[in-house]
């Protein structure tokens, strides 16, 4: 399958003409929106914003009568190999009245701009409004008060395999089976099913080794049941083979919102009332997690700072680009990064150190669960604890002393604090963005074992840390538990992995399905030792008397007896077989909503400091990060380097977004960095050495303590480069408001320094 | 995906390839080192219905020789070898350096001096390089040979001196003189990424005296250019900060137009071409003599 | 390189009538090369990547695209003892080449090649998609450079993007490939 999509941001489809494109021999079918309005229902969103209080619209899996950004699908073509597809393309003809193009989303606010979607009246696609406390006294009587912006560029998760996809409809097995790059392979199933008016039990969805995800691969986007549906109607097995072009138009984006917060404080730097103004610039609306993002950003406010008086209020923004889509992080690293700049701009009203004023504002230990002013539950932490380590662990204490050297030699070093609270979990009500999951654990007749998760694995090694739950629960070795995943025929009924939710959450249901079959296993062995279940324990592959190790069974006997000797005594005691399916669900959530209509969303919150030390380059604006050093806490850790590996990663994500990453449009709302030459990711240049320190707080409401590392690290990096290069420029009075941080914005923020202290 | 059906041709020598380019007019592309032609023909940007492929001259077009005081350098020698070369170290050492960092491995183990020059990017680095050197190419086509200095070569945006049926064989370098320091240096936002601004700089002097200097840049304008008249002025003159202060100042006001970019914008890079001239310039100063 | 490959210029780059592309004959070449020992030959349409021939013609799958602007090097493979991105070069290209893929790295049924036991060792891999290309680029490096350091380690893999690890974990396993 091959894709023709809009050059324009915004127009009419007036004429589409296959005729020509259908006669080339070797093409299968040609298809157009209005095909298959037939065989297809709007797709269901997986979040629709209609369901929330909002405006939103129906999505096809093809453009009908318009066209609302570069990049959004007009046509498909099946053929039989790539380059027929492609010829075919070039033959559809499509005829397009230009509408007027929105690409500013402060802009498409005013009551004069065009409208996206004409029939809402509006671009507003939902406003989302949290309060608490009282924000109008507490701004009364501080001592201080402060104002600023903040503008979060548009970028994206952009994983190095970009989507793919293979759908047969398999005559033999009787299912249309998809084979597909994506996180979320049941959430797939229903949703295709749904689309493609079929039942859920006719479709099966594998999800294969995945190329990288990091959110961007979570159902549903427009090309999933279309495929299918080409694979219905052509009876041939079809495959769509994404280019990395299409990718960064239509794959959907992130970040990409503009706050305008003010803040009451007092003399000690306690921050009494904070008040955020936040347009999220939405793109288009979409069956992908799209405006959930901004949602969480206002959700999380003020993150991990104690904060009573609070007012946030958000509006999600339609324009005509592609939609936002889940990207580690999902919303929580701008409301991490607008607190940094808090703290920070607080801190400098007195010349106080950033450290303390974040110390000052800290939610402490003992006063967790903390709730918000959103309803967000925090479970535990110790926050303060994971800045002082960061802090010792840079030097801290000695940096002034390195910058007053280096200044001496004509050199700006700076030093940056970045703090990020980065809930974890995500549970949305009334969706697949959900906080339960299931698994199968299954001994065989020969003591080896599968384990079977609603979970999934984007490569993050959640398969490794599950298998070692159960091996230990179990008493047999790693080597002999399989963690298949992925394939919605075999595997119990999940939500995939996103939110870091795979360990956790299929971690912990493993658990529990494991003990169901580790208490069979103690109770027949019990019996065939003539002794209760509470007196044995199991490793090594035996059964052992606690008190009496040496009097042991191995476990295939016990397995043997409870296969193949079902009938006899010791195993009468039981149901025959040794699998459970299990299902976990998080603790700490509330969807019920109170008083104030509010709910929590999230039930773990890992959290992290991040403090970089850069060089930077006054003449040219260039910044060098010298040393970056991250200590972070997602609860209890079952596989250290699973988990730096995470934090690695989404340390190096995060440096990316904030100096190197943009998807940029121009008026007419084109993408100019279409291309990995224009949408440059760091490489290993570019990135200091990430040295990682753990705390661990376990989450109380966890069945591990676990509370999940998956996006943990990516938000730090967004304050603390801010405020390292606002630290080195300090002789200049630099103040950041804008990302990404490139050289020219920088040179240019101290040419307007400059010239302000010259006047 | 490339779109566009091509027949792809082998020739094996510069004549077949002038011939064949004759014969096939404007529908043909040559493909040298492919590092740049091949991302343009993926994207579908560039869709030729032949291409020409050097593939079977590179045993005779790549070399990098020793000329008296040239040194002759086949158009299809790979960066990486000229990042590598002794000749080039001891006796051109500018190009080498250049070479040493465009784009990255795998881009420098395929990319050719040819192909990039013929390609003209006008953020590459052989420009610049080129236009301070003084070099020329050795040009090939059906009327003959003909050697084209490098200031003639650069016309404008994605375009060279190349008629539609002619190849680049051959770049010549002079042999700098022991007494000579040079340098390249590049702004750019990110490695393997393209220069926002480049500056290669030659110095001679004697007794930190100004015998000889020339200055190029890339970034400055909508093309490479050599910096006017800089030998002149500075010729005899001490070689101190003041002096090389000045001399950046001439690249910014030679520097009128310089193309806005999405991340670089003209004033910024006018300023950075002051900044990187001045930084070229003075680690020429100091290799002079070592 | 400026270009915008979705301009109304840049969509569906070529218009013919639908009897002249009846017309034109599906361009081949016929390429012989050796891949991982082997010799191969084919008939191939012009159009075709190195890459694609690897991946779709010969079942080498370990080589994967990412870009086809090679920035991410995630299609590296070894050609006559050099990595290259193999999106950059065409397969009629590549008449009579030496080519390795990851695949070459050991003989079938051995077990990993000690650079690659190496990556597994210190979790320089995730979602695996960049490994292939990476290790090649290891690999190569320590054939030029036995001892490298840090910094020319970072140097010698920059043409290989990684989403997952931050580059740490395996510049790690390549250090440790130093030592033995």
């Amino acid at each position: 399958m091959t894709i023709l999509r809009s050059p324009f941001a915004h127009a009419k489809i007036t004429s589409i003409d296959v005729d020509a494109a259908r006669r080339l021999p070797g093409v299968r079918l040609v298809v157009t929106g209005k095909d298959i309005l037939e065989h297809t229902i709007p797709i269901p969103q997986t979040l629709d914003p209609r369901g929330f209080g909002g405006n939103g619209t129906e999505v096809h899996c093809l453009a009908i009568d318009e066209v609302k950004y570069v990049g959004e699908s007009v046509a498909a073509v099946v053929a039989d190999d790539r380059y027929i597809a492609a010829e075919a393309l070039s033959l559809i003809n499509v005829a397009y009245d230009d509408l007027p193009v929105v690409v500013d989303a402060e802009k498409a606010l005013e009551p004069d701009s065009p409208l996206v979607y004409p029939q809402w009246k509006t671009n507003q696609m939902l406003r989302v409004h949290f309060q608490g406390g009282d924000v109008h006294g507490a701004f009364a009587r501080a001592a201080h008060t402060l104002k600023g912006t903040l503008r979060i560029h548009r970028h994206t998760g952009s994983p190095m395999e970009p989507r793919a996809c293979v759908a047969t409809q398999d005559t033999a097995l009787g299912y249309l089976t998809l084979w597909t790059s994506t996180q979320t392979p049941h959430m797939l199933r229903t949703v295709i099913a749904q689309t493609l008016k079929m039942h859920e039990e006719e479709m099966r969805v594998i999800q294969p080794n995945v190329g990288g995800a990091f959110g961007i691969k979570i159902a549903t986007h427009p090309e999933d049941p279309l495929v299918c549906l080409l694979a219905k109607l052509t009876g041939k097995p079809v495959k769509w083979i994404e280019e990395r072009s299409e990718h960064l138009q239509a794959a959907g984006h992130a970040r990409a919102q503009v706050h305008h917060y003010e803040v009451a404080f007092e003399n000690d730097g306690t921050v009494v009332g904070f008040k955020d103004r936040i347009i999220a610039d939405n793109g288009v609306v979409a069956a992908i997690c799209s405006w959930g993002l901004p949602f969480m950003t206002t959700f999380t406010l003020p993150a991990c700072y104690k904060n009573p008086n609070c007012e946030t209020d958000l509006s999600i923004v339609a324009t005509n680009k592609g939609s936002l889509n889940a990207y580690r992080g999902f919303g929580k690293e701008c409301s991490s990064f607008v607190m940094d700049r808090v703290m920070d701009a607080v801190a400098r009203r007195f010349n106080m150190d950033r450290a303390e004023v974040r110390h000052k504002n800290f939610i402490s230990p003992d006063e967790f669960p903390y709730e918000q002013i959103s309803g967000m539950r925090a479970d535990s932490g110790n926050y303060a604890g994971a800045l002082n380590i960061a802090l010792e662990k840079i030097g801290y204490a000695d940096f002034h002393k390195q910058q007053q050297e280096a200044h001496k030699q004509g050199r700006y070093l700076g030093l940056g604090i970045g703090f990020e609270l980065t809930p974890e979990g995500g549970c949305i009500p009334d969706s697949f963005i959900t906080a339960y999951d299931s698994a199968t654990v299954r001994m065989s007749p020969t003591g080896t074992v599968t384990v079977l998760t609603g979970v999934t694995s984007p490569g993050g090694g959640n398969e490794t840390g599950i298998a070692q739950i159960v091996a230990d629960r179990l008493g047999v070795t790693l080597e002999s538990v399989k963690v298949p995943q992925g394939d919605t025929l075999v595997s119990p009924y999940g939500m995939g992995n996103w939110s870091s939710r795979s360990l956790t959450v299929g971690g912990s249901a493993s658990f529990i399905a494991a003990s169901d079959v580790r208490n069979k296993l103690l109770k027949v062995a019990g019996n065939m030792l003539e002794t209760s279940p509470e007196d044995l324990d199991l490793a090594d592959g035996k059964v052992f008397i606690k008190q009496a190790p040496q009097r042991s069974i191995a476990i295939v006997d016990v397995c043997r007896v409870i296969y193949r000797q079902a009938f006899t005594r010791p195993a009468l005691d039981i149901e025959p077989g040794l699998e459970s399916t299990r299902y976990y669900r998080m603790g700490n959530i509330n969807h019920i909503p109170d008083d104030r209509g509010r709910i929590n969303a999230y039930p773990t919150y890992p959290y992290a400091a991040g403090i970089v030390i850069v060089e930077v380059d006054i003449e040219t604006g260039m910044i060098t990060p010298l040393r970056y050093v991250l200590c972070h806490d997602s609860g209890k850790i079952i596989n250290p380097l699973l988990v730096e590996g995470q934090v690695i990663g989404g340390t190096v994500q995060g440096i990316g977004g904030v100096m190197f990453e943009e998807l940029a449009y121009d008026e007419n709302g084109h993408l100019l960095t279409g291309t990995f030459m224009d949408y440059t990711m760091p490489t290993a240049k570019e990135v200091p050495p990430i040295e990682v320190y753990h705390q661990e707080t376990p989450s109380p409401f966890t069945a591990l303590g676990t509370k999940g590392a998956g996006e943990s690290a990516i938000s730090a990096p967004y304050g603390a480069f801010l405020s390292a290069v606002e630290d080195a420029l300090s002789p200049f009075g630099v103040q950041i408001h804008e990302t990404p941080l490139t050289p020219n914005r920088v040179w240019r923020l101290i040419q307007e320094a400059k010239a302000r202290k010259a006047v | 995906m490339i779109r566009q059906p091509f027949t792809f041709h082998t020739p094996h020598s510069v004549a077949e390839v002038v011939r064949l380019l004759a014969e096939l007019g404007d529908g043909a592309k040559v493909l040298a080192g492919c590092q740049s032609l091949m991302p343009a023909m993926n994207l579908g940007v560039v869709t030729p219905q032949h291409v020409v492929s050097l593939t079977r001259l590179r045993s005779t077009l790549s070399y990098v020789r020793e000329e008296g005081n040239e040194i002759a350098i086949g158009a299809l020698t790979t960066h990486h070898t000229l990042a590598v070369s002794p000749v080039l170290k001891h006796r051109c050492r500018l190009l080498a350096e250049a070479a040493a960092d465009i784009g990255d491995v795998q881009i420098r183990h395929r990319g050719t001096i040819g192909g990039s020059i013929s390609h003209f990017d006008p953020a590459a680095d052989y420009p610049p390089v080129c236009l301070v050197l003084g070099a020329k190419f050795r040009l090939a086509g059906p009327t003959g040979e003909r050697l084209v200095p490098a200031e003639e070569f650069f016309v404008g945006y994605l375009t060279t001196a190349l008629n539609a049926n002619e190849i680049v064989t051959e770049v010549r370098v002079p042999v700098l003189p022991v007494r000579t320091g040079s340098a390249y240096v590049k702004h750019r936002r990110i490695e393997g990424g393209f220069a926002i601004v480049g500056s290669a700089a030659i110095v001679e002097h004697d007794n930190n005296i100004c015998q000889r200097i020339s200055v190029a840049v890339s970034g400055g304008g909508a093309i490479p250019f050599c910096i006017p008249d800089v030998e002149g002025r500075y010729h005899g003159k001490r070689m101190d900060e003041s002096l090389i202060t000045e001399i950046a100042e001439a690249a910014y006001n030679a520097a009128e137009d310089p193309t806005n970019e999405l991340h670089a914008n003209a004033e910024y890079k006018r300023e950075m071409v002051r900044v990187f001239t001045k930084r070229a310039v003075r680690v020429a100063v100091e290799r002079v003599g070592g | 390189m400026k270009f915008s490959p979705f301009s109304k210029e840049g969509q569906g780059g070529f218009h013919h009538s639908i009897e002249k592309l009846r017309e034109i004959l599906r361009v081949k070449a016929t390429i012989r090369l050796t891949v991982n020992g082997t010799s191969q030959q084919a008939s191939i349409d012009t159009r075709t990547l190195l890459v694609d021939f690897l991946r779709d013609h010969l079942g080498l799958t370990g080589t994967h695209v990412g870009c086809l602007t090679g920035n991410c090097g995630a299609c590296t493979v070894l050609m006559d003892g050099l990595t290259v991105k193999s999106c950059t070069i065409l397969a009629a290209d590549t008449e009579g080449s030496d080519v390795m893929t990851i695949e070459g790295l050991t003989r079938s049924g051995e077990e990993l090649h000690p650079l690659q036991q190496s990556f597994v060792d210190h979790h320089a891999l995730q979602c695996g998609y960049c490994t292939s290309g990476m290790v090649l680029s290891a690999y190569k490096l320590l054939q030029d450079y036995p001892n490298p350091d840090e910094p020319m380690i970072r140097h010698n893999i920059a043409g290989n993007l990684c989403r997952c690890t931050g580059y740490q974990h395996i510049i790690e396993a390549i250090k440790a490939m130093v030592s033995k």
